[in-house]
């Protein structure tokens, strides 16, 4: 039962749970490698078994073809950069903000309210996007990149998570902040904020990646190729019913998920802290 | 679902300032919402009681939409897939999801720690098209790669994703694979929030590992549990993009799911209304067992 | 066209020329607009489709062309939604690409202005296979200006059938030569496990009529008005194509993604396939070729085309028909069929060396012509295709009987052609 074991236990570096751990983890990388290996190979060798989880060799020529292509992959790659860059800082503001009222202050109409935004969980995009479109169209804001910023600036989920995160924070500090006479807004930047930088990270990393990916609503509303997003170009170059050559879809798409890789090593700095603090200390 | 509020009695000045900072503080999000999913919503409501085809001539049909789909024997099987998939989906996605992070929530050396969860949340991050490629070679017939080392080992094959007992079971570990990941995550975050002293000290009691767990770290992170639940069941009752990408519904209606009915009709033929009138019953259904689970939570949630 | 106020000694191609017949062709026009064009396809398809609005502002160097552009990954019905909506949204585009499937979904709502006039006044249209004009035609109007067409043929990997010692296909082969052929090109490793299949039993609606079709026989009646599951050509030919998989294990069962990348990679034999699988072939140096369809009573294949329309209530309709003659035209036809993605429906386009060398047999694509067969597409195709393809892969997969599946489909088809003249009525 030592799966349970904390970083608190005295006995230092579980490895044996550590290398089931890795096996795992191997498993689950296993179709990245193949990703990645099939982005240097020619479509004749994609399919061969055993697979092949290692590229041949380092030749860019797919990814020169994604590059060249009639795709403008350098400007969809901004867009998806600037629809994600403005969701997820939108979220951080607008969900925190929300969760510290529900979670903290008492007003009228408050369980009420939030009741309210729990519903909102329970529509799909899919039942959503057709009259978000129509709107648009009449305010002329289908394939603009913006437009579908707009949409995910909150979100139900970002909320509730958040409320659920402060609910599970003790209250001391922020009471005594409120005794010396700080404002509500003060106690929320200064106290309660700076407690939630683990959960702050998740939300970011979460909201980043999940707007990134976002391809239902896209193609819907980002149908000009200067305003498209990585997901709706990867299905372009996928062709007609899936006839396109797989070998630069592999490339594009190990091109596309750079990014999330790289903010994810970023922001789980913050989640990580607290554990290899006490890491050193073992 | 009632949280403590900092103050219980103060006098009325304060209570006012309170519900001023309140309100300030939910108005951004309660515009965004207003606009993007209640107005929305409360269209498709009312959509669900018409034929709407502008061009052809929009009519009010009453309840016509409603009696379609339960009147139509494949309803029951879509409704049955949905909760199958539901019930096995969020099960494994959190369960596999906070035992990673409890696994991962140990000293090790940080490098390893951030390949772990690196590699645990990579499938979150990957474009669901993605999904669809790679998981369509591991689970075909002949040519797959998952019934390749099945023979291998002398076993024989599955037909993982075209026999229709054997489908759903597919979708579901690939749905585990690509999202468990993001529970992981939410538990990673929540259990630094476990102070350390009273681990410590349990720890030094010599109670057990696992009891420390029970005892300790579950009832301290159980909003959080429970938050995953709900977010989980909900995001499975509208599942869509896993079953799309692997069998699109089928064989036949096997793995179709109420998202996907709902896809169809209103995008696939533009049967807006009856589109419509199913959103509004899986609505009506999350919420049912949204509120079962919020009703079984006061048994289990700390607050 | 009182905009044109400049001429130009620019000279476009001889097919604009022709094609323009708009008094003054060689005219360039220094009118400013914009038009919206919302067109359809892939990387290639968006190739052509730039190249056509570059020529096209030589003429009109200060029109501004908007495109759009939708892959169709999960089929035309989400494409019909799209298209409505901008309509019901009141920003439609000026200029529509689509294909035949959604014809009748968009004319039965007035969507796109009668092109009759604008045919007759360009007699340059006269090189397109009339039988492309036939099919554009709803209730006796036509809304369409077709491009590029595809009809389903065998598609082979030449290297493997030289390797099992067998001659190529030719023309007037029979079902019973094709499951033989099948049969020795499936390839088995010492373990009874299939490493190369002979054939790949389409998992598209598409794909898969072109059996029906050499059968003599339809899923919908001549008129696409009433379902004709229940004739017995039609269990016939699914229960072949099922034998195909569970007899002769030629074929894998058909599931969510096509194969065509295992064709390329060769692991399968023979792919029922559109001129658009040339494209990835021709990139990886496939050493492949097409054949007519193999026949049951008589050759028969299916066809599909794209087409340009205009919008009703376009603003601009003499800029907006420009476009589409540039859309049309024959340098962007021969473009198209050089590049790979359907074949052209201008013969001239389809004539040329570059397009008839590869495959080696590409002349065949235009004589399958008098007995290529339109996609069944009535108003309610996309309900039609749902209701099929379902049916489809539960009879394939063996979940349900062909008799049952066939009873299940012909009742849902009727319902739904039921629900249509309702909705249509109403």
């Amino acid at each position: 039962m030592s799966a349970f074991r904390t970083h608190a236990a005295r006995r230092g570096i579980d490895w044996a749970i550590i290398l089931v751990v890795g096996v795992l983890a191997i498993g689950m990388l296993l179709p990245f490698l193949w990703l990645f290996s099939m982005s240097f190979r020619p479509v004749s060798q994609a399919y061969q078994l055993p697979p092949s989880f290692l590229p041949p060799s380092l030749d860019p020529a797919n990814y020169q073809a994604v590059l060249a292509s009639r795709i403008p992959f350098l400007r969809i790659y901004a867009n998806s950069l600037l629809i994600a860059g403005l969701v997820t800082i939108g979220q951080l503001v607008t969900c925190t903000l929300a969760a510290f009222a529900f979670a903290r202050l008492r007003f009228r109409g408050r369980d009420t309210l939030f009741f309210i935004l729990l519903v909102g969980l329970m529509f799909p995009a899919q039942v959503t996007i057709l009259p978000i479109y129509l709107g648009y169209a009449r305010v002329g804001l289908t394939n603009q990149p913006i437009g579908l910023a707009l949409m995910y600036l909150t979100s139900s989920f970002g909320v509730f998570l958040m409320r659920q995160f402060m609910l599970s924070q003790p209250k001391a500090l922020e009471e005594a902040a409120l005794m010396d006479g700080a404002g509500y807004f003060k106690i929320f930047r200064r106290i309660s904020l700076p407690q939630l930088r683990p959960a702050l990270s998740a939300l970011g990393i979460i909201t980043f990646t999940q707007t990134w990916n976002y391809y239902f609503q896209a193609r819907i509303l980002l149908g000009r190729e200067e305003s498209m997003t990585l997901p709706v170009a990867m299905d372009v170059l996928r062709g007609y019913l899936g006839s396109g050559n797989l070998s630069l879809v592999m490339a594009a798409m190990s091109m596309s998920v750079l990014p999330v890789v790289l903010l994810f090593l970023f922001a789980q700095k913050f989640v990580i802290e607290g554990i290899t603090m006490s890491g050193i200390k073992n | 679902m009632t949280a403590a509020p900092l103050q219980k009695r103060r006098p009325s000045d304060l209570e006012r300032a309170q519900a001023r900072a309140g309100y300030l503080f939910v108005l951004p999000t309660s515009v965004l919402y207003l606009t993007f999913v209640l107005a929305p919503v409360t269209l498709t409501v009312i959509l669900s009681f018409s034929f709407y085809d502008p061009m052809l001539g929009s009519r009010w049909v009453g309840l016509e939409n409603y009696t379609r789909f339960f009147s139509d024997p494949r309803s029951l099987q879509i409704f049955w897939n949905t909760l199958r998939f539901t019930f096995f989906a969020v099960t494994f996605n959190v369960s596999v999801g906070l035992l990673l992070a409890v696994a991962l929530n140990r000293a090790m050396p940080a490098w390893l720690l951030y390949f772990f969860r690196l590699a645990f949340f990579l499938p979150v991050m990957i474009a669901i098209a993605f999904a669809a490629i790679v998981w369509s070679y591991f689970f075909a017939d002949d040519l797959g790669v998952v019934n390749y080392y099945l023979r291998l080992f002398g076993l024989p094959g599955v037909r993982w994703l075209t026999d229709s007992s054997v489908a759903m079971t597919s979708i579901i570990i690939m749905d585990v694979w690509k999202n468990t990941g993001f529970f992981m995550i939410i538990f990673i975050a929540a259990l630094q929030g476990v102070p350390k002293s009273l681990m410590e000290a349990a720890a030094m009691d010599g109670t057990p590992a696992w009891r420390r767990f029970f005892r300790i770290t579950l009832p301290y992170i159980s909003p959080v549990v429970f938050f995953a639940i709900v977010y989980a069941s909900i995001g499975a009752l509208q599942v869509y993009e896993s079953i799309v990408i692997l069998t699109q519904g089928g064989p036949g209606d096997a793995t179709r799911s109420l998202s996907i009915l709902i896809v169809e009709q209103g995008f696939g033929s533009f049967q807006i209304g009856y589109a419509a009138a199913i959103s509004v019953v899986m609505t009506l259904v999350i919420l049912a067992i949204t509120a079962l689970q919020q009703f079984l939570s006061r048994k289990w949630v700390h607050q | 066209m009182t905009n044109i106020t400049r001429r130009s000694v620019l000279l476009s191609s001889a097919a604009l020329a022709t094609g323009l017949g708009l008094s003054r062709a060689f005219a360039q026009s220094d009118v400013s607009a914009t038009l919206r064009l919302q067109a359809f396809g892939g990387d290639a398809e968006l190739a052509g489709i730039k190249n056509a609005i570059e020529r096209f502002n030589k003429k009109y160097p200060n029109v501004e062309v908007v495109v759009s552009i939708d892959p169709i990954s999960t089929g035309w019905g989400d494409y019909v939604t799209k298209v409505i909506g901008q309509f019901t949204s009141g920003s439609p585009a000026d200029v529509y690409g689509t294909a035949i499937e959604t014809f009748q979904s968009f004319s039965a709502r007035g969507l796109f202005m009668p092109l009759d006039d604008f045919i007759k006044a360009n007699p340059g249209f006269s090189d397109f296979a009339p039988s492309l004009f036939e099919h554009c035609a709803y209730k006796g109007v036509i809304n369409y200006i077709p491009i590029g067409w595809n009809n389903i043929m065998v598609n082979y990997n030449r290297d493997l059938f030289d390797k099992a010692g067998l001659a190529y296909p030719k023309r007037g082969w029979t079902w019973d030569e094709f499951r033989e052929i099948s049969k020795k090109l499936t390839v088995k490793d010492s373990a009874g496990n299939t490493t190369q299949f002979g054939y790949e039993v389409p998992n598209q609606n598409f794909f898969v009529q072109s059996w029906f079709f050499s059968n003599g026989t339809s899923i919908l009646n001549k008129d696409w008005t009433a379902s004709n599951m229940l004739d017995p050509k039609v269990a016939e030919t699914l229960q072949f194509l099922h034998d195909l998989i569970h007899v002769d294990g030629v074929s894998p069962i058909p599931g969510a993604e096509t194969m065509d990348n295992q064709f390329v990679a060769g692991q399968v034999a023979m792919i029922s396939r559109g001129q658009w699988i040339v494209q990835n072939a021709k990139a990886n140096k496939l050493n492949m070729d097409i054949a007519v369809p193999p026949k049951k009573t008589e050759e028969g294949t299916i066809i599909g085309f794209g087409a340009y329309a205009i919008a009703a209530k376009t603003e601009q309709p003499d800029l907006a028909k420009a476009l589409v003659l540039e859309l049309t035209s024959e340098e962007t036809q021969r473009e198209q069929g050089e590049r790979g993605g359907g074949v052209p429906g201008r013969k001239s386009a389809a004539s040329t060396e570059a397009f008839l060398a590869f495959p080696p047999s590409a002349f065949l694509y235009y004589e399958t012509l008098p007995f290529a067969h339109a996609v069944p597409s009535p108003a309610n195709f996309q309900e039609v295709e749902k209701i099929f393809i379902r049916h489809y892969t539960a009879m394939m997969s063996g979940q349900e009987t062909i008799a049952a599946g066939c009873q299940a489909a012909d009742a849902e088809l009727n319902q739904s052609f039921a629900r249509l003249k309702a909705q249509m009525g109403g």
